[in-house]
C-alpha cells in the first residue's frame, strides 16, 4: 500500500498532468449570458405555483401539520427487502416514558386528521375523516397504543383511488414509503408535534385501490438509508388489557368529552406554541424578543407599535423592495391576535402576503410569515420541504424564478446558516451541527442581480427537529 | 437581524459570500481562475471536454448576476462552488449514461500521466472525489474545501481521510502487478 507521503506527491503530480481543455470562449460566455438575461426579462411576471412546504409551514404555524406526498424528492427510498436496517429488530420506538399529552392534532391531510394524545405512557391515535360539510367532527375512530409502525388501510371520502395507510416512528425518521410486492406505492415525509418530541407520524396516501397483499412499510432516514420497516419495528407498551377494556369503553360513552379535551388540547397547543414561537423578523427566539421589548419600552424604534410599518420595512430592509403599501388587512385566526396584510411594490408590480403577530406578547409587532409569488414554469414540478435537526438539515424548495439566485437563510439566534443556489430545481443541505432548543425561522429569498427578492417565503420554526413537506 | 439585500453573511462552513466593495472585473477574473477552475472540473469529471462546458456554465452564470457576484469578497469562491456542483452532477449523469468505466489507458499514450491513480479516482464517490481534487488539485485549504462543497471543515477531514484509506487499498494490488512486471 502507498504511504500516505507517497501518495499525497502521485495525486499533486497527477494534478500537473492532466489535460485540460482551454478552449473557453469568453465571448461565447458574454453572448449567452446576454440572452439568459433577455430570457429573463420574458419569464419575470408569469405566475406560478405555490411551494407545498410554504402551506406545511405556514399550517404548522397555526397549530397543524400538513402531509405532502413525496414529489421530485432526490432521495432514493430502497426497498426494505434489498437493504438491511439500521436499527435492530428489538430497538424501542422511544427510549424514554412519554409524558402525558392531551390530545393533538399531527396530521391533517385533505380528508382526515391524525390526532395523537399520551395517557399512561401509551400514545393514542384517532384517525378522523372529514365528513360531508367539510369538518372533521365525525366520531373519532381510536386506536390504543402502537405496536407496529403500520396502521390499517382506510377507503377514502375520494373513493377507490384514495386509500390510505396511517403511522408513528422513530424521531430519526424522515421518509416512509409504502412497498406493495416489489413496487414503490406511496412515500410522503414524516412530521412531528411540539408536544411529542420523539415521535413522528406519517399518513401515506396510497394512489390506487388496497392491494390484496400486505404492505411493507419503510422507514428512512434523511439520507434515505433503511432504519427499520414494518416487520421488525416495536412499538410502545402496550395498554393491558383492562386498560384497553376500559378505555374502550370511556371512547364508547363519552364521545363528546373527546371533542371537548380536544378542544382544550388546541387552546393548550396554541399557548405553547405561542410561548415558543416568536417570528421571522426582526426577533427569532424568546431572548432576543425579551431584549427587543425592553429596548421598545424605553422608546427605540416606535414603528414597531404599527402592524403596517413591521410588514411593509420587512419587504424594503430584507427583501430589498423599493416601496411597499398596504394594501389590505385582516385579523389572523390563528388565536395571536395578529393580522394577514396584503403588501404590494408599485414599483415591481408585485405584492407579498405578510403575517405579523404580537412580540411575544406585548403591543409591539413582529413578522410572522410571509409568502411572496415564486412565479416559475417549473414551479409544479418541484417538490419542497424542510428537515432540520433530523441527522442531515436540508431545504427543498418548489418554484423558481430564472434569473434569480435563491437564497437560503435559516436562523436560531446567533446560530445563521446562507446558502445562494442558482440551478433548479434544487435543495439547500446543510450541517447546524446541533438539535436546536431555541424557536427560530426558514426563509427562501429569490433575488434579482440587482439585490431585489421578487419572490419567497419564510416561516418561524419551532424548537427542537422540524421536518414538514 | 437577517442578512438584508446586498449583504449576504453566512456562517457554519457553508457557502460564505461577504459583498462588499468596487467590484471584481469580469475579465480579470476570468483570467486568473480559468485554469484552476477546468483543472477542478476536470478532476471530477475525468473528461476534459465535459470539464470545459462545465467551466463555461460557470462562468456564464457569474456573468449573468456579476452586479452581485463581482461585489462577492471572493467571486472565485462563488465559481468554485457552482462548478463543483456543476462537475459533480455532469459526473454523476455520465455515469448514468456510461455504465462503465472507461480506461484512461486505452486513449492516452502520454507515460507520465498516473493512469493507475486516475481509475482509482474515478471509482471514488463523486463526493469523496470532490474534496481530493480540491484539495490537492486545487491546492485549497480544508475551510476552502468546505465552503465549495457544502460541508464543515471536520466532515471534510474525514472525508479526506477516508478517501485517501480507499485509494490507498485500490493502488495497492495494481502496484503489486506493477512490481512483478
Amino acid at each position: 500500500m502507498p504511504t500516505g507521503d507517497v501518495l499525497d506527491d502521485r495525486l499533486r503530480s497527477l494534478s500537473e498532468s492532466l489535460p485540460i481543455a482551454d478552449h473557453l470562449d469568453v465571448d461565447a460566455i458574454r453572448r449567452d449570458a446576454a440572452g439568459r438575461v433577455r430570457r429573463r426579462r420574458t419569464m419575470i411576471g408569469a405566475v406560478g405555483a405555490v411551494s407545498v412546504i410554504v402551506v406545511a409551514a405556514l399550517a404548522w404555524s397555526h397549530g397543524v401539520s400538513e402531509q405532502a406526498v413525496i414529489a421530485d424528492r432526490p432521495v432514493s427510498l430502497p426497498h426494505p427487502e434489498t437493504v438491511e436496517p439500521l436499527l435492530d429488530a428489538t430497538t424501542p420506538l422511544v427510549g424514554e416514558p412519554l409524558p402525558p399529552v392531551p390530545l393533538v392534532e399531527v396530521v391533517r391531510s385533505d380528508d382526515l386528521r391524525l390526532i395523537a394524545g399520551v395517557d399512561s405512557g401509551n400514545l393514542w391515535l384517532q384517525l378522523r375523516d372529514r365528513d360531508t360539510s367539510g369538518g372533521f367532527a365525525g366520531d373519532p375512530t381510536t386506536f390504543p397504543a402502537i405496536e407496529n409502525v403500520g396502521g390499517t388501510f382506510r377507503t377514502g371520502a375520494s373513493g377507490e383511488r384514495a386509500q390510505l395507510v396511517w403511522g408513528v416512528t422513530r424521531r430519526e425518521a424522515v421518509y416512509v414509503a409504502a412497498f406493495s410486492g416489489s413496487a414503490n406505492v406511496g412515500s410522503a415525509t414524516t412530521t412531528g408535534h411540539p408536544d411529542l418530541a420523539n415521535v413522528r407520524f406519517f399518513i401515506i396516501r396510497l394512489d390506487h385501490p388496497v392491494p390484496s397483499e400486505d404492505l411493507i412499510v419503510g422507514v428512512y432516514d434523511s439520507d434515505g438509508r433503511l432504519l427499520i420497516d414494518s416487520q421488525r419495528i416495536r412499538g410502545f407498551p402496550r395498554p393491558t388489557a383492562s386498560d384497553a377494556d376500559a378505555a374502550q369503553g370511556a371512547r364508547d360513552t363519552h364521545a363528546e368529552a373527546v371533542v371537548r379535551a380536544e378542544a382544550e388540547a388546541r387552546r393548550a397547543r396554541a399557548d405553547a406554541a405561542e410561548r415558543q414561537v416568536v417570528g421571522v423578523w426582526p426577533e427569532t427566539t424568546v431572548e432576543e424578543a425579551q431584549a427587543a421589548i425592553a429596548r421598545l419600552d424605553a422608546g427605540a424604534d416606535p414603528w414597531r407599535s404599527e402592524q403596517q410599518t413591521v410588514a411593509t420595512r420587512f419587504l424594503i430592509d430584507v427583501l430589498g423592495w423599493p416601496d411597499a403599501i398596504v394594501a389590505d388587512s385582516e385579523p389572523s385566526e390563528d388565536g395571536t391576535f395578529g393580522a394577514h396584510l396584503s403588501v404590494e411594490s408599485p414599483t415591481l408590480g408585485t405584492s407579498a402576503s405578510v403575517t405579523v403577530r404580537p412580540l411575544a406578547g406585548s403591543s409591539y409587532w413582529v413578522v410572522g410569515s410571509f409568502i411572496a409569488p415564486t412565479p416559475s414554469p417549473d414551479a409544479a414540478d418541484d417538490g419542497a420541504s424542510v428537515s432540520i435537526g433530523n441527522g442531515s438539515d436540508a431545504v427543498h424548495y418548489g418554484g423558481w424564478i430564472d434569473g434569480t439566485a435563491a437564497e437560503l437563510t435559516v436562523r436560531y439566534g446567533n446560530l445563521v446558516i446562507t446558502q445562494t443556489d442558482d440551478d433548479p430545481p434544487a435543495a439547500f443541505t446543510f450541517d447546524l451541527g446541533t438539535v436546536p432548543n431555541t424557536a427560530g425561522m426558514v426563509m427562501v429569498l429569490f433575488r434579482r442581480d440587482d439585490g431585489v427578492a421578487i419572490g419567497g417565503w419564510a416561516t418561524s420554526l419551532p424548537p427542537g427537529a422540524f421536518a414538514a413537506g | 437581524m437577517i442578512p438584508a439585500a446586498g449583504n449576504d453573511v453566512g456562517a457554519s462552513g457553508c457557502c460564505v459570500f461577504v459583498t462588499g466593495g468596487a467590484g471584481a472585473d469580469f475579465d480579470d477574473v476570468f483570467v486568473s481562475e480559468r485554469v484552476g477552475l477546468l483543472r477542478i472540473a476536470t478532476g471530477i469529471c475525468g473528461d476534459a471536454d465535459v470539464a470545459a462546458d462545465v467551466v463555461q456554465e460557470a462562468f456564464t452564470r457569474a456573468l449573468v448576476r456579476w452586479r452581485r457576484v463581482g461585489r462577492y469578497e471572493s467571486p472565485a469562491g462563488w465559481l468554485r462552488l457552482v462548478t463543483v456542483r456543476l462537475a459533480i452532477r455532469a459526473r454523476d449523469r455520465r455515469q448514468r449514461e456510461v455504465s462503465t468505466v472507461v480506461d484512461p489507458r486505452a486513449s492516452v499514450e502520454d507515460s507520465d500521466r498516473d493512469i493507475d491513480l486516475e481509475l482509482a479516482l474515478h471509482r471514488l464517490s463523486s463526493d469523496d472525489r470532490a474534496v481530493i481534487v480540491l484539495f490537492y488539485f486545487a491546492d485549497l485549504p480544508v475551510e476552502e474545501v468546505a465552503r465549495a462543497v457544502g460541508a464543515r471543515p471536520g466532515a471534510v477531514r474525514v472525508r479526506l481521510h477516508r478517501a485517501r484509506t480507499r485509494l490507498a487499498t485500490m493502488l495497492e494490488p495494481l502496484e503489486v502487478d506493477n512490481a512483478d512486471r
